[in-house]
């Protein structure tokens, strides 16, 4: 009879937790858990669901990945009520830090990591009369600590997209549509952890970009904007079209660059998933656990996050959900039927 | 597909796991509702693990529908000015209507 020390050469070791690294088509029994595992590679992704957030919010500022994360402000409720809540998260839990932003806002930028940020621009709340939209051009930095003022972003806006790191940020689009306010750009903006600098290189086509941007200031994916598809690809000089997505929304991303990303979501309860390989889109064969829009993306095609996020029937949602991708290794348990 | 319904507390991590994401769909819905395939034995056994507690489709459209119709309620309070300021593609909610 064959056997798993027949094939190995040794036998299926007795471990109080699961070894970490362990090699692909790795067994062993977790006499903790009184469960056999296997260490195996996903080929497509799945979502599960992460840590409950504190204050529910959506169209926050983001920073950082899966594990170590930052979530900035944000819209909490209708009306257009806005938290200047901040909270961190480890990967588990989310933590609500003693130091708020300096600003109640929502629809703001957020790049960086967790202990080196940046934010900008920003719709303050609608303690003011109606059809009068009060936007900032204000920028943050963060140390992990406190916040920072730093050079004004060059103009008041709102819902532009938003990549890269604290010192070398990248900001695309972006809107004021208030009356005779030059209303969506096509404007790029660099920032080099000091000051805001416009590049020659402008969007192909004037959007807004609500958590749907991510990548690098020299290599970004900035996805559907004010048409719910529409896809224009940065390569650090130029912005040209890219490829649309196969399922019209106006989806949330996060990602690696221009050439590797994850859409998802999208109003009023989209869960559809695609993976983006710098060719083209692919479905998941699994979508969100819960379908949900305007949601924070985090991380990399590998290891995301989605968090604060409406949906079409509840105006904010605690929960977030954390993506792996397909190759990726993971461990299973081992079950009979 | 015939789908079951339960209600449960989403506590966050482990609430719903990459393993289990991979065996079934899970699909979530306002108050905490929760629907899964029907003699699904993957499905089953992470009810009990979620201490969901079981209701019928009937039940579960009512939870879904009270949740809605105050969103609803809430959407139609704002001024037009209000709902011009929401992100792009957000809207009134709609009803849900469970399969």
């Amino acid at each position: 009879m064959t056997t798993y020390k027949g094939i190995n050469g040794y036998a299926v070791q007795s471990l109080a937790s699961d070894p970490s690294p362990s090699d692909e088509g790795q067994v062993w029994y977790n006499n903790a858990s009184y469960a056999f595992k296997l260490a195996a590679v996903t080929t497509t992704g799945t979502w599960a669901t992460g840590g409950n957030l504190n204050t529910p919010r959506y169209a926050s500022g983001a920073a950082g990945t899966q594990t170590s994360a930052l979530l900035v402000a944000g819209q909490n409720s209708v009306p257009n009520l806005a938290t200047n809540a901040v909270e961190s998260y480890n990967g588990t839990s989310w933590t609500s830090l003693g130091t708020s932003y300096p600003q109640t806002y929502f629809q703001l930028g957020g790049a960086g990591t967790q202990t080196a940020a940046v934010a900008w621009c920003g719709d303050i709340p609608s303690n003011y009369p109606p059809g009068v939209e009060v936007l900032s051009s204000d920028t943050n930095k963060w140390n992990g600590t406190s916040w920072t003022a730093s050079g004004a972003y060059p103009r008041a806006q709102k819902a532009q997209g938003a990549a890269g790191t604290q010192t070398a940020a990248l900001s695309a689009g972006g809107t004021n549509t208030s009356p005779g306010a030059p209303g969506t750009t096509t404007a790029t903006n660099t920032y080099n952890g000091t000051s805001w600098t416009a590049v020659p290189g402008t969007l192909v086509t004037a959007y807004t970009f609500l958590n749907s941007m991510f990548g690098t200031q020299t290599s970004a994916l900035a996805i559907t904007g004010n048409t719910p598809n529409s896809v224009q690809s940065y390569n650090g000089t130029t912005w040209t079209v890219g490829t649309s997505m196969n399922t019209t929304r106006y989806a949330s991303a996060f990602g690696n660059s221009s050439q590797s990303g994850v859409a998802f979501g999208g109003p009023p309860a989209v869960t559809s998933t695609e993976v983006w390989n710098g060719t083209s889109w692919t479905n998941n064969p699994t979508g969100l656990n819960t379908g949900r829009s305007n949601a924070v993306g985090f991380g990399t095609t590998s290891a995301g996050l989605a968090a604060g996020a409406s949906s079409g029937s509840v105006p904010t949602d605690r929960a977030t959900e954390a993506w792996t991708g397909p190759g990726t290794a993971v461990t299973k348990t081992i079950t009979t039927s | 597909m015939a789908y079951k319904y339960c209600v449960a507390e989403n506590w966050g991590v482990g609430f719903i796991t990459n393993d289990d994401a991979s065996k079934f769909q899970i699909s979530g819905f306002p108050g905490n509702l929760w629907q899964i395939p029907a003699d699904n034995r993957d499905a089953n056994l992470w009810v009990s693990k979620v201490a969901g507690v079981w209701k019928t489709k009937e039940e579960a459209q009512a939870i879904v529908d009270a949740i809605v119709a105050q969103a609803q309620a809430d959407w139609d309070a704002l001024p037009d000015s209000e709902k011009n300021r929401e992100p792009f593609g957000r809207q009134r909610p709609t009803a849900i209507v469970l399969e």
